[in-house]
Parts: C-alpha cells; sequence; structure tokens
C-alpha cells in the first residue's frame, strides 16, 4: 500500500523539492500546507498515514510544528507525525514526546537527502514507530558529566545499541546495522535495561522515552521553567 | 532668651528708669548738688565741689546717663538672644541695670542718695566677669570665682568706706548741698582723700591685673578667640582713656575742660556695650559671608576656593576640611596624609559631616568657634552640600566615561563580530558550496554515469558539512533554542553541547523579558567558554534564580581562576552586556581557586537606576 503523505513547510522552495522527492519514490503525496492551519484543515479533510511537519512555522516561527503535531495526535491518532527542523534540541524532542513517543519523528532538515533512510524513518513513524535524529542521540550519549554514571558501565557495542535504540529503531533494524543476529540484539538490550536500571519496555515507541528519559537525565541538575 | 525672660528684662528695665526719673530732684539746689553728680566717689564729690565752674545737672545729662543704661540692657538682650549660653548677655544687662539703679542719687531722699552713692561703680564687676569669662561667660575654676566675688565686693565697700568719712554738706558752698549721707561716721577729708587713693591704687592695680591675664590670654588665644576679643579691647582701651581723663579732670579742678570730661565719660562707657554689639555684627557678618558662600558652593566643586571662603565665614584662617577615606577607615587631609581628630586638648574641635548616616568628611577648627552653633551648623550644611556635589559630579563623570567606554567596547565588538563572521563564510560555507557548484558542473558535462555518482556524491556531502557550518554560525548569532524553549531550553542545549559537564540549577519563573533571557545566555556561555578554553575547569555549575523584577545568576567553575577582563576579553563584554540593561556584573576569580561569575539582570532598566 502506498503511504500518503501530508507536507507542511512553510519555505516553497522546500516544499516543492520535498513533494517532488516524495512523490519520485512512489508516495502519495496528498497536498502541502504553509502552515499549522492548513495542515490541520488538510489532514481532517483528506487524512494522510504520516504528516511531515517543520517545526517552525508562521506565525511565530517557533514550535507550531511541535503544536500541530499534537493536535493531529488527538484528533487522528493513526496519523504519524515526523518533524523536520534546522536544529535539534533535546527539550524539543522531549516537549514533542512527552504524552508518548508512537507515531513520532523529529530530524533534522538535511536527513532527507538520505532519501532510503528518510523513506524508513516515514515508514516507521507512519506505522506507530519512532524517529529520533542521530545526532541529538549523540549528543545525549556523548556529553560529559561529572562523576560515576551508570552509563559508564555499558560496553562500547551496547552503547552503539543504545544510540539506536533511542532513534527509534526496531531489533531488526538495530541487528542489520550492526551486523548482529536479533537475539544478540536482543541479549544487549536486555543487559543495558539491567545495567541502567531501566524497566524493560516491550513496544519500541515506549522504550525510546525511557532510554532518553534516562539519557538527558544524565549529569543534569534540576531545572524549572 | 525664653519670652518671658524678655519680658521680664524689659519689665525691670523699665522699672529701674521709671525710678530714676522719678528719683531725680529737679530743683536748683539738688541741680547744683555736687554730691549727686552721677559716676563722682566721695573724693571725686570733695574735688568737685571745690570747682567753681561746676556745670549744673540738666535733661541732657539725664538722658545720656539712661541711654547707656539702655545700651547695656539692649546690648545684653541682643547677646541673650544671640548666643548659645545666656551669661554673656545676662551679665551685660545686670551692669546695665546696676548702672541704672545709681541715678537714685540724684534724690533729696537720704536713703536714695545713699544707696545711689554706693551703687554708682556696681556696674563695673559684672564687666570685668565678662571680661574674665569672654566668649562663654562661664567662668573657669576656683581663682576665678574667687576674683569675681572678690570684685563685687571690693567695688561694694571701697566707695562705702570713702562715703563713711565724708558729709557733702559740710564741703561745698554752704547750702549748695543737700544731700544727706546715711553712711556717714564721722568727716575726715583727709581721711576721704587717702582713701580715694588707696581706693584708686587698687583699682588700678586691678585693672593692670586683668589686663596682664586678658594680655597673656590674647597671646596664646587662638585667632578666633583675638577676632572675637579685638573689638572688647578697643572699648576698654577708650573706657580706660576717658576714665583716667575724669579722673585727671577732677583732679586738676580747673577750666571747662572738667565738665566736658564728665560728660565725655558717658559715651566712654556705653562703648563697653557697644562693642559687644559690634561683635554681635561680625558674628552677623559671617553669616551674611555664608550666603555668598552658598552661591560659591553651588557653582564650584570643593576646592582651595571653598576652604578660602570658610575660612573667611568664620574668620579662622587654620580650618581645615579632612575626607573621609572608606577604605583606611580614616580621614585624610588635602595632602593625602591621614589625620587624627583633635580630642579637644589641643585647643581645636571638629566636627563629622555625615551623608546617609556614614562620613564623608571633618571639619577642623579652632575650639572657640563652638560658642557659635548656628554658624556652624551654616557651615556644616554649606561643606557637606559641596562634598555632596563633587561627590556627585565625581561618580556622575565616572559612569559617564565608563558609559562612553563601553560603548565604544560594544561598537567594536559588534565589529570585530561581523569581521569574524564574514570570514567564516567567506573561508567555510561559500568555499564549499562554489566546490559543489563545479563538482554538479563537472557532472553536468560528463557521460560516465559511474563518474556522476561519485561527483554526485562528493557535492552532497560538501553541502551537509556547508549545513553544519551555517547552522554552527546561526546558532552563534542567536542560540534557536533560546527562541523556541527559553532560557532554559538554551541553557538546555548549551549544556548538551558543551564538553565540559555542566550543572544547572534554574529557576527562572514567568515573564523573563527576551532581552534578558538573551543577556543571561550569552553571559553564560561565554563564561562557559571561559572555563573550557583558559581556565581548564573539570565542571562548570550554573545557578540562576528569577524574581519578578530580576534574574540573579551564578557561574562557577573549578578552573585556574585569575581571569580578568581584559580589552578584547568577551568577558568584558558581558559586563557590558550586563550594564547595558542596568545590571551588575562582578567576576571573582583567585589565582588557583576556580572563577565565580556573579551578574543581577533588572528586567527593567530604570535608565535613572544608581545614578545619584
Amino acid at each position: 500500500m502506498t503511504l500518503r503523505v501530508a507536507i507542511a513547510e512553510d519555505s516553497a522552495l522546500l516544499r516543492r523539492g520535498l513533494s517532488a522527492l516524495l512523490k519520485s519514490e512512489g508516495l502519495e503525496v496528498v497536498g502541502e500546507a504553509a502552515d499549522g492551519q492548513q495542515l490541520l484543515e488538510m489532514v481532517d479533510k483528506q487524512g494522510a498515514d504520516v504528516a511531515v511537519v517543520d517545526i517552525r512555522m508562521p506565525p511565530s516561527y517557533t514550535i507550531e510544528g511541535i503544536q500541530a503535531a499534537e493536535t493531529i495526535r488527538s484528533r487522528h491518532p493513526e496519523t504519524g507525525v515526523l518533524l523536520l527542523s534546522q536544529y535539534v534540541e533535546t527539550e524539543n524532542a522531549m516537549s514533542l514526546l512527552k504524552n508518548g513517543a508512537k507515531g513520532l519523528g523529529y530530524l533534522l532538515k538535511e536527513r532527507v537527502s538520505d532519501v532510503d533512510e528518510f523513506i524508513d524513518a516515514l515508514h516507521r513513524v507512519a506505522a506507530g514507530g519512532t524517529a529520533i535524529d542521530p545526532e541529538l542521540v549523540t549528543r545525549l550519549v556523548d556529553r560529559p558529566h561529572k562523576g560515576h554514571d551508570r552509563g559508564d558501565d555499558l560496553t562500547s557495542r551496547e552503547k552503539n545499541v543504545l544510540e539506536l535504540m533511542a532513534e527509534g529503531r526496531t531489533n531488526q533494524a538495530i541487528g542489520k546495522s550492526l551486523f548482529l543476529g536479533e537475539r544478540t540484539v536482543e541479549a544487549h538490550i536486555r543487559s543495558i535495561f539491567l545495567k541502567l536500571d531501566l524497566r524493560p519496555e516491550p513496544e519500541d515507541h515506549r522504550r525510546v522515552l525511557a532510554v532518553l528519559t534516562y539519557l538527558r537525565g544524565v549529569g543534569q541538575g534540576r531545572s524549572s521553567e | 532668651m525664653t519670652p518671658r525672660q524678655l519680658t521680664s528684662v524689659i519689665g525691670v528695665t523699665t522699672g529701674f528708669v521709671i525710678l530714676v526719673l522719678l528719683c531725680v530732684d529737679w530743683s536748683p539746689t539738688a541741680l547744683q548738688d555736687p554730691a549727686r553728680t552721677l559716676s563722682l566717689n566721695a573724693q571725686g564729690v570733695l574735688r568737685w565741689g571745690e570747682n567753681p565752674n561746676r556745670i549744673p545737672f540738666t535733661v541732657f545729662e539725664l538722658t545720656l546717663f539712661v541711654g547707656v543704661g539702655l545700651a547695656f540692657v539692649l546690648a545684653g538682650g541682643a547677646a541673650w538672644r544671640s548666643r548659645p549660653s545666656r551669661n554673656p548677655g545676662l551679665l551685660l544687662v545686670v551692669a546695665g541695670w546696676l548702672w541704672l539703679a545709681s541715678g537714685i542719687r540724684r534724690s533729696s531722699d537720704p536713703v536714695a542718695f545713699t544707696l545711689g552713692v554706693t551703687l554708682t561703680l556696681m556696674y563695673q564687676p559684672p564687666l570685668l566677669q565678662l571680661a574674665l569669662s569672654f566668649p562663654s561667660g562661664t567662668l573657669r575654676g576656683r581663682a576665678e570665682r574667687a576674683a569675681v566675688a572678690f570684685f563685687y565686693a571690693s567695688w561694694l565697700l571701697a566707695p562705702a568706706a570713702g562715703w563713711a568719712f565724708f558729709d557733702p554738706r559740710l564741703h561745698v558752698a554752704v547750702g549748695e548741698s543737700t544731700s544727706r549721707n546715711l553712711l556717714l561716721l564721722w568727716d575726715s577729708p583727709s581721711l576721704v582723700a587717702a582713701l580715694g587713693n588707696a581706693i584708686r591704687i587698687f583699682q588700678i592695680s586691678v585693672g593692670v591685673a586683668i589686663v596682664t591675664v586678658l594680655i597673656a590670654r590674647w597671646r596664646s588665644g587662638t585667632k578666633a578667640y583675638r577676632s572675637a576679643f579685638l573689638p572688647l579691647w578697643l572699648a576698654v582701651i577708650v573706657k580706660t582713656a576717658a576714665t583716667v581723663w575724669v579722673s585727671l579732670a577732677v583732679i586738676q579742678l580747673s577750666g571747662s575742660l572738667s565738665s566736658e570730661a564728665l560728660l565725655w565719660q558717658y559715651p566712654a562707657t556705653a562703648i563697653v556695650p557697644l562693642a559687644v554689639l559690634f561683635g554681635l555684627w561680625r558674628y552677623r557678618f559671617a553669616r551674611g559671608r555664608l550666603g555668598d558662600l552658598m552661591v560659591e558652593v553651588g557653582s564650584a566643586p570643593v576646592s582651595d576656593r571653598l576652604i578660602g571662603a570658610l575660612r573667611r565665614s568664620v574668620h579662622d584662617p587654620t580650618l581645615t576640611l579632612l575626607r573621609w577615606f572608606p577604605d583606611q577607615a580614616s580621614f585624610v587631609d588635602s595632602s593625602g596624609v591621614p589625620q587624627a581628630l583633635p580630642d579637644g586638648s589641643t585647643g581645636r574641635a571638629s566636627m563629622v559631616l555625615e551623608r546617609h548616616g556614614t562620613p564623608v568628611g571633618a571639619l577642623v577648627f579652632d575650639e572657640a568657634l563652638q560658642d557659635q552653633p548656628q554658624l556652624l551648623a551654616a557651615v556644616r550644611s554649606a561643606t557637606s552640600l559641596a562634598l555632596e556635589n563633587q561627590q556627585m559630579e565625581q561618580q556622575l563623570r565616572e559612569q559617564l566615561v565608563e558609559v562612553r567606554r563601553s560603548r565604544e567596547r560594544i561598537v567594536t565588538a559588534g565589529d570585530s563580530r561581523r569581521r569574524q563572521l564574514e570570514r567564516d563564510l567567506h573561508d567555510g560555507a561559500q568555499q564549499r558550496l562554489v566546490a559543489v557548484s563545479m563538482e554538479l558542473a563537472r557532472a553536468q558535462r560528463t557521460t560516465d554515469s559511474q563518474e556522476v555518482q561519485i561527483l554526485v556524491g562528493t557535492a552532497r556531502a560538501e553541502l551537509l558539512d556547508a549545513l553544519d557550518e551555517l547552522r554552527e554560525l546561526a546558532r552563534g548569532v542567536y542560540p534557536p533554542s533560546l527562541r523556541e524553549r527559553g532560557l532554559t531550553g538554551s541553557l538546555t542545549a548549551l549544556a548538551e553541547r558543551s564538553s565540559l559537564p555542566m550543572e544547572l540549577d534554574l529557576r527562572t519563573g514567568n515573564g523573563l523579558p527576551a532581552h534578558v533571557a538573551l543577556a543571561a545566555y550569552f553571559i553564560c556561555a561565554e563564561a562557559v567558554t571561559n572555563a573550557t578554553k583558559y581556565a581548564k575547569a573539570a565542571w562548570v555549575r550554573i545557578c540562576i534564580d528569577g524574581t519578578e523584577k530580576e534574574l540573579r545568576m551564578e557561574i562557577v567553575d573549578n578552573g585556574i581562576g585569575g581571569a580578568r577582563p581584559g580589552p578584547d576579553g568577551g568577558l568584558l563584554g558581558i559586563a557590558d552586556r550586563a550594564a547595558a540593561l542596568g545590571g551588575s556584573l562582578v567576576i571573582d576569580s583567585p589565582e588557583g581557586r576556580g572563577t565565580t561569575i556573579r551578574a543581577v539582570l533588572p528586567f527593567s532598566a530604570d535608565p535613572e537606576r544608581d545614578l545619584p
């Protein structure tokens, strides 16, 4: 079945480019919107498997995409939302995922140019999975911290698995990208959850949230706003 | 002087004047009677009675007499009202009353006559007391009190002794004197003459003794004492001259000179209270100078001119102004030498000038000036005003200079940031885009599909690098997360990208203005850069506490310390940033003990905040 994609992007150049790219890859573009409002009307009217949404859109050019994602989620739980941004920031990711990571994605805009990866992420999100930008995950994993951390006990292989998990990959995809068997991957994941003292999560999108929450908490003090 | 005291003085004085007017016997005999001549003692009357050219008592002389008495009382009242101690004024008033009281000797009543002649010179002891206790009017020590008591007693007894042996009715041409002397024991002109000479010698000795004491005081006295006493000196000299003249006139017994001399003694005596009035006038004059002083102070900072004006206005050329140096917690003179305030043993007194409860300076002056509290109060306020003016002007000038400097730095920093940005764009993203365009051009021209793949692949990689660089540059221009997620989000992002472990303790509250958030972000970013690049720190901790009015921040690292805001450094830039918001930024960076940066950023920059 062809994936039905809605696009929201205020830059006409990128909007057209994205649309052309998706069409050439055989996906169905149900419509193109220039802001969150248009996107919502479009999804309401025509429905979509997944919406590709720019995070910064009119009127305030801040996090309209996240707000649109929330609305779509509540009105159309079956429609996935993949946010694109020139920057990826943890705060935005956590805000996007605060009610669960099911069917949500957050990627750098330039990931679009790695077409296979991008289409894969679209499919994942449309199917209720999660796609988190590798740069954001790397930043969280590599971030320096004071004193000893439970993450220090992980082997380098386990860290690789952790990163891919945080990106929202399935066990199968993790095994494929690390050239490991699925059982080995499962063994690594069990070990990771044990070492990090995390509750094992059966579903991929829930374990993304668990892992991200853990990583974000490392070395960070209290904060409130 | 209370209104009641004033009423009493007026009442008593009026009483004395009326008493004298009622006592004067205007019958021709009484007017011619030498015994009733005002101010003459027994010996004087004895000699005066022998003078054939005596002038009779006139209304004119009575007017002079009452005028002198009133002059004493008026001068005393004026002194009483304007000086802190009532003693000098009271002494003058009492002298005036005694003077007036002696006028009753013109009465034909024996009791009044006898009382009058006894009181004739009694106005002098209060004046001697005044001279000895000048300028305070308070006697110092037992010796002085004993001396004054002795004056009163001897001035009362000595004339009485003379009159005990003198019956005027026996010594003037028969029938010309009708005055009955109740003190009379027996009449003995030789005894009167002897007593008279003895008394005169005694009084001259006392006078010389007092003058000696006063000269000694004058010599050791301060300039203020001298300038205040000068009018009294002149009065004493004139009065003494007049007295000597009267004495000589009485003794010479010839010519019209003697009559004039008798009249001349009134103005000579009146000079004494007039000298006090003159002193008061000098005092007023000094206050008049203060008016000029205020004008001078209003237009000029503290300078030698101000000191000069202060010295002139209080007639104390030794007056000095000390400044308070809080660092040394001491007073410092004009050449920068610390000075202790006088403790009262050196004849110097001081007055500390305060502003909002903290000392700003002190005036050191002659202790005689303490006698003039109103003048001192005026001097105090004038000097405080001048000091405050000067301080404000200095603060203002410093702030102005700092504002000018920081404005220059901000512009320079902006310019150099632009230059850097241009260079980064030129050397980075622009070059890569040119390379991409060349690779794509080559791909367009080649027919080898494998080569096309390679060229396009390289071009894409270059493009991704260019994107990375542009993203970093844009982040440096304005942190995107600040716009999207506020200060907390942007600092979290800063912590995530930092190569140092960063601890965040953020309580920013609501309503944080965007410009404050931006400043706070750049201050943190600069502090983290400093900790990473120069301080070799192992961690950084950022604490931010926001209230409804301001943001308080503290950034601590455990690096090598010794950070100084240099002319090209970012630390000065963030200090300027804080100052531009009307806030403050302090860098505490002891060598080897880490760096702590504390800043306070007010939400609304009140442009008049911190201005003096």
